[in-house]
């Protein structure tokens, strides 16, 4: 899957380590970030396909951190790891508007998957967004 | 305000350092997941002609070695926690007891972005107690102290002459959050037969 641009964030140092290694094997371009306001700092620093971020960090968690994410940008895809893999914390994150919701350790391939749907459909935002400003211009300029 | 339930708050106590373990368990094999996934993938991008260097693996595997040393501090951390409910009365060191609840208690600290410092002699000292209630009371002063402590700063917890436990936090102490404890330490520290003394940012349990 190359070019997917993906944003990791867990306050683990050596499992971001490793699993953004891999990633970028499989061709992914891979942005790491240590906590949910450093994971929101980038977010608003460049576009991702997808933000894979753990939900229990210390300080900002992943939920509030989804939360400012998606305030600001609303198309953002995120996929939340958790170590607990609670109902009520999937119904929350789901809410909120997370693209998902894996539980740790996840599958490789599962996860790919996951950045490839969340890819799919940042793209389709994105081109929507700008069929609307190409509908907007049109309209305003009366051509 | 109604008489706290003992048993209920006792099973909650329990819970609460079980899944916080548990959950720091889960973090070890994610990560340990990973590395071996790694492992993998250089093993296949030799296959594929890709040269693969000693230093690499060397250094994955010291990975994986830091990761399963870390699994088992905290798998010994479980199962000290859960043998002091063995008996209601048990004589322990009781500097290697407070190490114990501090070290269970320091996730709940880096959460808060609070660092949880130890004042704990290395000299024996051997006490006769409920292990298991000392830990809850211990617990709940610590998060009492890290409710009043901000962001960056830490909280101390310290032993002293006369079997005085001491939680100091790097402010006032919160009302809010003594209040939300106050009666059920009251009930935990009346059935141990201690006492408890309240000052602008430390909070002492005393023993004897």
């Amino acid at each position: 899957m190359a070019d997917a641009k993906v944003l990791l964030v867990d306050d683990e140092a050596d499992f971001v380590e490793a699993l953004s290694e891999r990633l970028e094997a499989r061709g992914l371009a891979v942005t790491v970030a240590t906590s949910g306001s450093e994971a929101v700092d980038r977010s608003r620093e460049a576009r991702f396909d997808a933000i894979v971020m753990d939900l229990a960090m210390p300080g900002m968690d992943g939920i509030e951190a989804l939360k400012v994410m998606r305030e600001e940008q609303p198309e953002v895809q995120v996929i939340l790891l958790t170590g607990h893999g609670t109902l009520q914390k999937g119904v929350e994150a789901m809410k909120l508007g997370a693209m998902d919701f894996l539980e740790k350790p996840a599958d490789i391939n599962v996860l790919l998957e996951k950045i490839r749907e969340a890819k799919s459909k940042a793209t389709e935002a994105e081109e929507k967004r700008t069929q609307q400003i190409i509908h907007d211009i049109l309209r305003t300029k009366g051509w | 305000m109604p008489e706290p339930n003992l048993n209920e708050q006792n099973l909650a106590f329990f819970g609460r350092i079980t899944a916080s373990l548990s959950h720091e368990l889960k973090n070890v094999l994610a990560t340990i997941n990973e590395y071996s996934g790694l492992l993998d993938d250089l093993a296949l991008a030799s296959e594929k002609g890709r040269p693969l260097k000693a230093e690499r693996l060397r250094s994955v595997c010291g990975k994986i070695a830091h990761q399963i040393q870390r699994g088992e501090g905290l798998i010994q951390r479980l199962n000290r926690f859960s043998h002091s409910v063995d008996e209601p009365l048990k004589t322990v060191e009781l500097p290697a007891l407070l190490g114990d609840i501090c070290d269970l208690c320091d996730r709940f600290a880096r959460l808060r972005q609070v660092t949880l410092e130890r004042e704990i002699p290395t000299s024996p000292l051997v006490c006769t107690l409920d292990p298991f209630a000392l830990q809850f009371v211990i617990q709940l002063l610590i998060d009492v102290a890290l409710r009043s402590s901000p962001a960056q700063d830490r909280v101390t917890v310290s032993l002293g002459p006369g079997v005085r436990i001491a939680v100091t936090a790097a402010g006032p102490l919160d009302a809010e959050a003594r209040a939300a404890h106050q009666a059920l330490l009251d009930a935990l520290v009346g059935n141990m037969g201690a006492e408890l003394s309240w000052d602008d940012s430390q909070v002492s349990l005393i023993l004897r």
